[in-house]
């Protein structure tokens, strides 16, 4: 008889390990260190950008004269979006940094058909873009409240 | 072994309660935070075109990229509400999984 118990017992705690790993409720992926390093160090490069574009004379404010810098952060911006869409419930990450991605390559095209660019525009380029930054890494941070 | 329904579903309500108290600090302060940059913005982009210093064609760009922008804020804040609803319901879960537990151990 108490041999019977034990096995009751035990197969009901297997049952209840079970029961924990299958029936927990995951709407979100697990928040990444290595991404939101990312996230604020291409934010950074990209205010960097229009910065720099500041300290120089309004006529050396030209696209080639920071294209590279436009390539290194269009690359960052790329690799988020690549990490994004190999987690698991990601469809809200993967659509913010489609914006991003694509506003970040409207204001490089805008830069490449004006040619130069005056300090309000830039400063005006830097509340935008961060604007699009921002969502990212509030949603990244989010992510460290789970609690399992 | 006897478990009692009613307390059962109290006892997860419970949990759910303290879950989203927990949490709902987090959302405000993402709502808030967004709608202070959104001010900033707007305030920046409206003096910048009183004072002629960008031109029509730019400023109405702008001004279509902060329905783009509320897009995004809108994905995070989903984001953060998920988290929330997450923690609500697993939270539940264990509640539950702790009873049955301890009245299988009893």
């Amino acid at each position: 008889m108490q041999n019977m118990k034990t096995k009751i017992l035990a197969l009901t705690s297997c049952l209840l390990v079970l029961f924990n790993s299958c029936v927990s409720v995951k709407l979100v992926p697990d928040y990444s260190e290595t991404i939101e390093n990312q996230i604020i160090a291409s934010q950074k490069q990209n205010e960097k950008l229009y910065i720099s574009l500041l300290e120089l004379p309004q006529d050396k404010r030209t696209y080639t004269s920071v294209s590279q810098e436009y390539l290194e952060i269009e690359s960052n911006i790329n690799s988020i979006f690549f990490q994004y869409q190999a987690r698991e419930k990601n469809e809200d990450f993967v659509k913010m940094a489609k914006l991003l991605k694509d506003n970040f390559m409207q204001y490089k095209k805008e830069h490449q058909d004006k040619k130069t660019l005056s300090d309000s525009e830039i400063n005006l380029y830097i509340a935008y873009i961060n604007g699009f930054w921002q969502p990212l890494l509030t949603a990244e941070r989010a992510l460290k409240n789970i609690k399992n | 072994m006897k478990l009692d329904i009613n307390e059962i579903l109290a006892d997860m309500l419970n949990a759910i309660k303290l879950s989203l108290k927990d949490d709902w600090s987090i959302v405000k302060k993402s709502a808030n935070n967004f709608i202070q940059s959104k001010k900033d913005r707007l305030e920046l982009l409206s003096l910048m075109r009183l004072n002629g210093e960008i031109s029509e064609t730019f400023f109405e760009k702008r001004l279509a990229d902060e329905k783009e922008i509320l897009a995004s804020e809108l994905h995070s804040i989903a984001i953060v509400n998920k988290v929330m609803a997450q923690n609500a319901a697993n939270a539940a879960i264990k509640t539950l999984d702790d009873i049955i537990t301890k009245a299988l151990t009893i």
